[in-house]
């Protein structure tokens, strides 16, 4: 290659770096580096940019964000009163329990560790994704009514936290049938969870049920983190 | 169904991201061009220290044959050395999962992703990548290759500003690229998303008990320098995930507004490379033909996904899907909100998802397969804009021989050899996606990796070799592509679609380098006017069109025509 562009330059026989590099005056002349110079430059950057990018950045950024945000650095984890951690508020959990409200099918079941092919499989005309979406119908019980898409497909991630607000209110008599809770008192509770958009124009409404749960536990007869279902 | 109470905000943040790319484009050309800045006090005598140590004089400018020379010297070694890292990474430290080497195929492939800005994951980063090669190899690979497209954008720039043959110094401009514009830009990125609740931390993974009235859940849950790596994967238009999920993953991608400020990282060079380019020519005029372009196209494309991606007709009317067609899409985003992340990444070629981009609608699946047929509405950091000056070069050409004026474009003749190499990037991107699936569906590969043929299958291919030959980078679930075949095809897809171009570019800059600019005559193609920009934008189209409508017809039109 660097034969090649000094026989490309119909010039001036090639003159020295110190002597061609700084007269723009003078017709081009190509002064090509010999290779060896560009392997070492290439190198020298490279570990430069391996210090700085791969090494130096993320420390700085690690050092920063324990200090500034030290609960969300390190993934907003919740934790039991005798120190056991028992998720993060921003993973989903495949609750089953009839007196708690459900989250959306998860197609990794809310492993967090698999993580991969967690995406949803199958097209958007395909029979998979009719059958499936009456099947959970079936399953939550909600044949008769008109609900959400949400409720009974997969996310992207198989980790979403999150529901609409349409989909939880569409499990309050189920949650009141199974508890002693009435639904009247259920709808309001899921109301004071809808988070709302941000400065009224971004992000949708939405209720985390993990920490709609969390807090719907503690006001079920046995309480605490042990308790599950309150009175049938 | 187009969910229109969230379009304000839609409309609000794409201006406020043109709003940002173009005060960015302004300082990228007054970094390249040497122009004074706030910076140069601490920066000048670090940059001094820096070009010392390499041995180079970064005022030399060089012929593009040695500009090219440094750029695959340095991208082969940067390549080659992830390559080994990541076969050796289970006797390599940080690796608290006893996470294994990966195979050589693998390797390749990854290292090949990464280093061409593709970014394309044949595995699951949770389990099949150390911490130590994560840092180290992948993002330091994710800080190289937008430069690397920086260079070659900028380098291109040259060739119609300068009339001495010469090109500029790759490894002066990479060395400014990474301190003044990636480095800056990433710290910013990454204070917001550590602000707004994205893990960043050196632990690779918590054990957890899982809630008793869980019925199933994570009993391990992977953490790491999550800030950090969005900020580079969205800036540098990488769209390498730290998780599988990718923006998807709450960790990734937490709330609306980390999702916002994403959509603002992957529009900030893309969109800021022709204002940077009008500057380098210094022509600001120059400027609206190519973004009117790169909007026209954008914001068509947009309205379509938006429509098809908001709802699914193909579901019963018992499934309410007023708030969106949320398959495949997270709740903590509105629609509206998913489908611009979705179609900026794709179109930016960061290739980062948020959604499931299998259970989109056929129509939606098209509309981003087009945006990587073109590269270049806006496309990734330099290279985009780079693809959209080689549709300019041919677009110039034919439309001066269809009025009858000379084609000249900033003063530069365009004739035979720019035509030629433009001509010949430009059909190097079809060769590089049909040969492929192709090749996989006459050698038997289709049935193990899809299952058996379908249109659906057949789209979920043809999108695979796409993405990797545009260098986007995001896939379509499910294909089984971790195998020795789909690795090694893939990885010389991904350096073929990259250097190919590449090489094109720097020559045609080069030789439009050792042309003297001319002053318009009265027998010269206007380019800065609104015929003009139609004329490119549908150019863009046509041209497109006419390559990939025949592949477009036996996977999503068939799907569409069989309405399953």
């Amino acid at each position: 290659m660097d034969d090649q562009g000094l026989r490309s330059v119909p010039t001036t026989p090639p003159s020295r770096r110190a002597a061609g590099s700084r007269t723009p005056a003078r017709p081009p002349v190509d002064t090509a580096e010999p290779a060896w110079k560009a392997v070492r430059s290439s190198v020298t950057l490279l570990v430069l940019i391996v210090l700085i990018g791969g090494y130096a950045y993320p420390m700085v950024a690690t050092e920063v964000a324990q200090t500034l945000t030290p609960a969300t650095a390190g993934g907003s984890l919740l934790q039991s009163p005798n120190g056991t951690y028992y998720g993060s508020t921003l993973l989903g959990q495949n609750v089953t329990s009839p007196c708690l409200f459900w989250l959306r099918p998860s197609i990794i079941d809310y492993q967090a560790f698999t993580g991969a092919g967690s995406e949803v499989p199958y097209g958007p005309t395909d029979p998979h994704l009719l059958n499936i979406t009456t099947y959970y119908a079936h399953l939550y019980g909600l044949t008769n009514v008109s609900a959400p898409v949400d409720l009974f497909s997969a996310s992207a991630s198989g980790l979403d936290p999150a529901i609409t607000p349409e989909a939880a209110f569409v499990q309050v008599p189920r949650v009141a049938q199974n508890t002693s809770l009435t639904e009247a008192w259920l709808t309001g509770f899921v109301q004071a969870h809808v988070n709302a958009e941000l400065l009224g124009f971004i992000g949708p409404e939405y209720v985390n049920v993990l920490e709609l749960d969390l807090d719907l536990e503690s006001h079920l007869p046995s309480a605490g983190l042990g308790g599950g279902c309150g009175v049938g | 169904m187009i969910p229109t109470a969230t379009l304000p905000e839609i409309v609000l943040i794409f201006i406020v991201g043109l709003a940002l790319a173009a005060a960015l484009g302004r300082y990228m050309a007054n970094v390249y061009q040497g122009g004074f800045s706030r910076w140069d006090p601490i920066a000048i005598p670090i940059e001094r220290g820096l070009f010392a140590l390499m041995g180079v004089d970064p005022k030399r400018a060089m012929g593009w044959r040695e500009y090219l020379r440094g750029l695959l010297v340095t991208d082969a070694i940067a390549i080659g050395f992830v390559f080994l890292l990541l076969q050796d990474q289970h006797s390599l430290p940080w690796n608290s999962l006893n996470v294994p080497d990966m195979s050589w195929h693998l390797a390749f492939h990854t290292a090949s992703a990464f280093g061409t800005n593709t970014d394309y994951q044949h595995y699951a980063p949770e389990s099949q990548v150390s911490l130590f090669a994560s840092l180290f190899g992948l993002q330091t690979l994710m800080f190289l290759s937008p430069a690397t497209g920086l260079c070659t954008f900028v380098a291109f720039a040259r060739g119609f500003a300068r009339n001495d043959g010469k090109v500029g110094n790759y490894y002066s401009d990479l060395v400014r690229t990474f301190t003044r514009i990636l480095i800056p830009l990433t710290v910013l990125g990454a204070l917001a998303f550590i602000l707004l609740g994205v893990p960043q931390t050196l632990t690779q993974a918590v054990a957890i008990a899982p809630l008793p009235f869980a019925g199933g859940g994570s009993e391990i849950i992977p953490l790491g320098p999550v800030a950090g790596w969005d900020s580079i994967e969205f800036l540098g238009t990488n769209g390498g995930g730290y998780f599988a999920a990718n923006a998807a993953h709450p960790f990734q991608n937490p709330s609306a507004s980390t999702n916002l400020v994403a959509i603002l990282l992957m529009m900030a060079i893309p969109f800021g490379a022709p204002f940077a380019f009008a500057r380098i020519v210094r022509r600001p005029g120059e400027v609206w033909p190519l973004i009117g372009t790169v909007l026209i196209v954008f914001l068509i494309g947009f309205g379509l996904f938006l429509f098809a991606a908001g709802s699914n007709t193909y579901l019963p009317a018992s499934v309410d899907q007023g708030s969106g067609y949320f398959v495949g899409a997270e709740s903590r985003f509105t629609i509206s909100e998913s489908a611009l992340f979705q179609f900026t990444s794709v179109y930016s070629n960061t290739g980062a998802t948020s959604m499931s981009l299998a259970s989109l609608t056929p129509i939606a699946q098209t509309v981003l397969l087009f945006g990587m047929f073109l590269q270049a509405t806006p496309g990734g950091d330099g290279i985009g804009f780079s693809m959209l000056l080689i549709y300019v070069v041919l677009a110039v050409f034919m439309g001066g021989l269809m009025v009858g004026r000379s084609p000249e474009y900033l003063g530069k003749k365009i004739s035979m050899p720019q035509v030629k190499w433009a001509a010949a990037a430009l059909l190097s991107h079809p060769f590089a996606i049909l040969i492929p699936v192709a090749v996989t569906v006459v050698s038997g590969n289709v049935v193990p990796a899809l299952g058996g043929y379908s249109p659906h299958g057949f789209t979920i291919l043809l999108y695979e070799f796409t993405s990797e030959a545009a260098n986007n980078g995001s896939g379509m679930a499910p294909i089984h592509d971790g195998t020795e075949f789909f690795n090694v095809v893939g990885a010389l897809v991904m350096l073929a679609g990259r250097y190919f171009p590449i090489l094109a570019m720097l020559a045609i800059a080069g030789s439009l380098s050792q042309q003297d600019s001319r002053p318009p005559g009265p027998g010269t193609l206007k380019t800065r006017t609104a015929t003009f920009t139609v004329f490119l934008a549908l150019f863009l189209i046509i041209v497109a069109g006419l390559l990939f409508l025949p592949v477009l017809a036996l996977g999503p039109f068939s799907q569409i025509a069989a309405g399953g």
